[in-house]
């Protein structure tokens, strides 16, 4: 009886209850609790809003947690983040004061945001979690580096810049994870990655690493293989990608010209239902342009791209997570692995040049089985980008029609959408009020 | 003192800043005054001036603390602090996403979710229209507001743009305008909308007059012919999981040129679009106009936050140089 009494303290958010498609429910019928998980993790795991693992979580946490090298391939916004975090927690001894785990993804958008999910899981064990990626103070890095850091998040060319300097001791640790592990293997990275491998814990030639990798990605193209070989001792296969696309989202295109597209976009935002978008487009010249005629038509929007500062990247995404602002224009620095449940529109304002990034980009709405609509702007030149990705990906892509179904898209409820959650909020409530109080009477 | 605890509470501070909460207690000899499940409604009517907004915060503080000397005014109410609703200028409306998790426009009676309610927002994009539009400070039932603002939407769409109803303040209230107004707006108050931003804003580059119109997606996608190379969709072809677990996907991981253009063929391509090459040269662009300062303020001594580049733009523009700099940070 004791043992259940636990759950009864939780603080389980708001059941999000959209509909969704059958790619995320799981098929064994496990709970988390069958893992054999810490109590400390599940309770973070339950107050986050989890109550049954997805196929990937049902598929890589079990082997995750036997030991074993991993590469798991499965479609965007289905788990994968949660299917390694989960192992990674569940392996690392809070009383051990030495990195543990290193999980290295490729921009800092995305460090934030699966470092916000390791805090929010292990909000009960008592782990130190830290962020680290180029853009930031070095210096402030070496000094929290100082104190305890069970969990490095990180971006290559920092964590490497650390490593060599002494400063993150690498020696203990015993997980090391990629995310959109395609990425990382991409030439700006791959020879980052391989000289980080050099500092983790080392084996005698074929032997085992003294560490397990855990891979994940949408996509793993042919020319990654080589890597997987060298460094992977004989990793655990688990591909959940029957078909390369997402059920829950319909595709769309509009046949414009290039003259046209502002006005085609602004009928857009007249006409749709968006909870909130994201608009791609191929450089950071014309996001900066885009962004402001959208606020010349006056609809809100905020943009991103790598040429910004980084601060200002960083509110940037945080402001749209939180849903403050509806529409953020921005490049395909953030097609990656970025997570707001709350988007059931992306728009390719400029269609892009590759299946990949395609799959990507319309991978940002329909998150988690939602369903969503990716509409893409289509001129003469770029029929043949068109026909290719359809190809590739094996979809269709339709001309978009007078009226769009809204059962393919409306979010009915948009109270129900979950906000990130709040790693620290719950137990500085009454520090974050006087300080935002604060902020309000110095802001005038 | 006890008197009052327990008690629901509006506090305008000096800086016209409004609370609500609940009263815990108020110490009379310190001057401090607790109140619990506190939030802050923003600078609410108090400020017209839109550079100096501070909009409601959806976080509701468990407990906070005020020091009497900031407070200007101080109004106990009967009641529930769940049902105050901030009072806001029209132009607020935009930045108030609603449905969103406990923000401040939610749970007051309003269906949720996007009805169409939504362009009253349009209508109240002036500050120089909404200093006179501002009712009086008082609330009609939601329901009542909320039918009436469906009817008057039914007219705005189903006649003519010269019988749509002119902005009524009605309309501008927080609970009609819960929704914010991307979402559907009937074409012909649209275009009746859009005529209105040209009056007021002749030199808006990106109102001529055809955004007046909707884009006829069917006519412009009439003009694609594609039967031809309809795709054969049985499978992608360059994907097939049984046969092995990578793919042969075009990717711009392998082949890292094919998302470059060169600057020459960008800054035609922009003028094509957009009307210009960039906007770098604009003394910086940072702030310009940038919707009037409707964009500021909006919270906390953000101030200017747009987003807008910072001069950490990179102004290497030229020949070769241009976008070969990796687009992912290290």
């Amino acid at each position: 009886m004791s043992t259940e009494h636990w759950k009864q303290n939780l603080n389980i958010p708001t059941k999000d209850l959209r509909p969704q498609t059958d790619d995320i429910v799981g098929s064994k019928d496990e709970t988390f609790e069958s893992f054999n998980l810490k109590r400390e993790l599940l309770m973070g795991l339950f107050e986050a809003g989890f109550e049954k693992p997805s196929p990937i979580q049902e598929e890589a946490i079990p082997v995750a947690l036997m030991g074993r090298d991993i590469l798991a391939r499965a479609k965007n916004g289905t788990g994968k983040t949660a299917a390694f975090i989960i192992p990674t927690l569940e392996k690392i001894k809070p009383k051990v004061d030495k990195i543990q785990a290193l999980i290295l993804v490729p921009t800092r958008e995305l460090a934030l945001q699966t470092a916000h999910v390791v805090k929010t899981f292990s909000r009960h064990m008592g782990l130190q979690v830290m962020v680290t990626t180029g853009g930031t103070s070095l210096k402030d890095d070496i000094v929290r580096l100082y104190d305890p850091v069970h969990i490095l998040v990180g971006s290559p060319g920092r964590v490497l810049d650390l490593a060599s300097r002494n400063i993150a001791k690498l020696d203990s640790c015993q997980m090391f994870v990629m995310d959109e592990a395609d990425k990382m293997l991409s030439p700006e990275f791959q020879n980052i990655v391989e000289q980080i491998l050099e500092f983790l814990p080392q084996s005698q030639p074929g032997r085992p690493n003294n560490y397990q990798s855990l891979l994940f990605s949408a996509t793993f193209p042919r020319t990654v293989k080589t890597f997987m070989d060298r460094h992977l001792y004989k990793p655990y296969e688990i591909n959940l990608m029957d078909e390369l696309t997402l059920k829950g989202i319909t595709q769309y295109y509009a046949f414009v010209d290039e003259k046209q597209k502002l006005h085609c976009l602004n009928t857009l935002f007249s006409k749709l239902q968006i909870n909130q978008a994201i608009i791609f487009c191929n450089s950071a010249n014309r996001v900066e342009l885009l962004a402001k005629k959208i606020t010349d038509l006056d609809y809100s929007c905020y943009y991103s791209h790598s040429k910004m500062k980084q601060a200002d990247r960083n509110k940037v995404f945080h402001e749209f997570r939180q849903g403050r602002v509806r529409n953020l224009v921005c490049t395909d620095l953030l097609t990656r692995g970025i997570d707001i449940q709350a988007v059931n529109v992306v728009i390719n304002f400029d269609f892009p040049k590759t299946a990949e990034t395609y799959l990507h980009r319309i991978g940002r709405s329909g998150r988690f089985g939602h369903y969503g609509l990716a509409i893409n702007l289509i001129n003469w030149n770029d029929r043949f980008n068109l026909y290719q990705i359809e190809q590739e990906l094996g979809t269709e892509i339709k001309p978009i029609p007078p009226k769009i179904d809204e059962s393919l898209y409306v979010v009915n409820e948009p109270s129900a959408v979950p906000r990130p959650f709040k790693a620290d909020d719950r137990n500085n409530n009454n520090n974050q009020a006087a300080l935002q109080q604060q902020q309000q009477l110095q802001g005038q | 003192m006890d008197g009052i605890s327990g008690k629901t509470i509006s506090i305008v501070m000096n800086n016209d800043i409004r609370f609500v909460g609940v009263i815990d207690k108020v110490d009379a000899e310190t001057k401090i005054i607790s109140i619990l499940n506190a939030r802050s409604l923003g600078t609410e009517i108090r400020v017209p001036d839109p550079s100096k907004w501070i909009l409601p915060s959806p976080e509701i503080h468990p407990r906070i603390e005020l020091n009497g000397d900031v407070v200007k005014t101080l109004n106990l109410l009967e009641s529930n602090v769940e049902d105050l609703k901030p009072e806001l200028l029209p132009g607020m409306y935009q930045y108030s996403i609603s449905g969103f998790n406990g923000m401040p426009l939610q749970g007051m009676g309003v269906p949720s979710g996007f009805d169409p309610s939504g362009n009253a927002h349009y209508q109240s994009y002036y500050p120089q229209q909404s200093a006179q539009q501002q009712p009086p400070a008082q609330y009609q039932q939601t329901e009542q507001q909320t039918q009436q603002f469906e009817s008057t939407q039914a007219v705005a769409t189903e006649h003519a743009p010269e019988s749509a109803p002119v902005p009524v303040p009605d309309t501008t209230k927080p609970s009609a305008v819960a929704n914010e107004a991307v979402t559907s707006v009937g074409a012909e108050t649209q275009a009746q909308l859009t005529t209105q931003i040209n009056e007021v804003k002749p030199a808006n580059p990106a109102s001529d007059d055809k955004m007046g119109t909707d884009f006829d997606f069917s006519v412009n996608n009439a003009k694609f012919e594609r039967d031809a190379t309809k795709p054969t969709l049985d499978a992608g072809t360059s994907y097939n999981k049984s046969s092995s677990f990578f793919d042969d996907l075009s990717s711009s991981i392998t082949d890292r040129t094919v998302d470059r253009m060169t600057w020459n063929q960008e800054k035609t391509l922009n003028e094509d679009t957009f009307g210009q090459a960039s906007l770098t040269g604009r003394a910086r662009g940072r702030g310009r106009g940038r919707g009037r300062g409707r964009g500021r303020g909006r919270g906390r001594g953000r101030g200017n936050f747009t987003g807008r580049g910072r001069g950490g733009y990179s102004n290497n523009q030229n020949g070769n140089t241009y976008n070969t700099q990796p687009e992912w940070a290290f």
